[in-house]
């Protein structure tokens, strides 16, 4: 019954590579997130001995205006996380499908009061409070979960670098300037805990699954 | 038993000649719709997303016949649109890029693929139609 024996091998090899293909998912328990930025070594004196401290990148204090013409300051996250990106309105090539996949994140953690999204415009001279609040309706979205803000120009430009982002204007370019599309997530103690590609769905896979390891640190 | 043996492997080689015939076939339509998606992946998708679902109320579908299947979807495509329009019975006010840089076979690829993927009623549109059209926007 050679037949037979063929069936059976193919049956047992299928059921081998179904088993196989299950790749043992890391379990949010046991996993933490690493501080990125360079860090600035320091120390201090420890009975008698010096102690070496590594003091990670913070996000600097900032003020800016949201959609809804309110204040946005780093107190607005105070004891929570967030997601932060850079953006503007008019934008028309990456800026809709960072959107999209920034709004995956807001649905998934739409009752999570610990957990919000900073969008910053980056052509502020258009993007008015009007506009932003036009834009957030349109996308179905709202503060104080996902908060667009405009500002000063060089405050914004300046608190990118804070999140080790690239944004600069480029008349050249569609839509006239040139930007990173990365998503930064910070933690409760503004330091940052992941940079992740806002234009890759993978990417942004990951994001979902490190937010609730980053708010176990909470508490 | 043997003569079983032959009407098994007869069967067999027949199913392989159908087979064979429906792949060869498919591989020729598929041709003009993998060259579409190609351009659709790198002219649309940002926007209009990986399957013509758009972006909530900023972004419009591509799945309303009403505008995927008209030809002047040939204009939309070249210079793009501004003001207000109503999609799938949602309004939309963005404003889409031109793009001077798609020829006419590849609008031809990439408006077929678009109505393939996204509309019930797909209808080819061949260069001819698009080089026609073309000479018509505004």
């Amino acid at each position: 019954m050679p037949v037979k024996n063929i069936y059976i091998l193919i049956c047992f090899s299928a059921l081998i590579f179904a088993c196989g293909k299950k790749s043992e998912p890391k379990q949010t328990k046991d996993r933490s997130l690493p501080y990125l930025g360079e860090p600035a070594i320091t120390s201090h004196e420890e009975n008698g001995k010096l102690v070496a401290d590594t003091i990670y990148p913070t996000i600097p204090a900032f003020s800016f205006v949201n959609q809804d013409g309110e204040k946005v300051t780093n107190e607005t996250f105070d004891g929570g996380i967030y997601v932060a990106d850079f953006f503007f309105t008019t934008c028309p090539t990456i800026c809709p499908k960072m959107k999209a996949e920034l709004l995956r994140v807001y649905k998934e953690f739409e009752k999570e009061p610990k957990v919000k999204i900073l969008s910053h415009t980056i052509d502020p001279d258009h993007d008015s409070v009007e506009v932003l609040y036009d834009y957030a309706g349109k996308l179905q979205v709202t503060s104080p979960k996902w908060n667009f803000v405009t500002g000063n120009k060089d405050s914004i430009y300046t608190i990118a670098d804070s999140y080790m982002i690239s944004a600069e204007e480029a008349p050249n370019e569609p839509g006239g300037y040139i930007h990173s599309g990365a998503l930064i997530l910070i933690d409760h103690n503004r330091n940052i805990r992941g940079m992740y590609d806002g234009t890759r769905p993978e990417d942004v896979d990951q994001l979902i699954k490190d937010i609730p390891v980053l708010l176990r640190e909470i508490k | 038993m043997k003569s079983s043996k032959y009407y098994i492997l007869t069967i067999v080689l027949f199913l392989l000649v159908i087979a064979g015939v429906f792949y060869v076939s498919s591989a020729k339509k598929d041709i003009y719709l993998q060259r579409g998606k190609t351009s659709y992946e790198k002219h649309c998708a940002n926007c209009h997303g990986k399957n013509g679902e758009g972006l909530q109320l900023l972004i419009p579908p591509l799945t309303d016949p009403k505008w995927v299947n008209n030809d002047s979807i040939v204009c939309i495509i070249r210079n793009g649109l501004e003001g207000n329009i109503t999609v799938n019975g949602n309004p939309y006010n963005s404003r889409m890029t031109s793009n001077y840089t798609i020829e006419n076979d590849e609008m031809a690829d990439l408006i077929s693929y678009i109505r393939h993927e996204f509309t019930k009623k797909p209808q080819r549109i061949k260069l001819k139609e698009v080089s026609e059209q073309i000479l018509k926007c505004k």
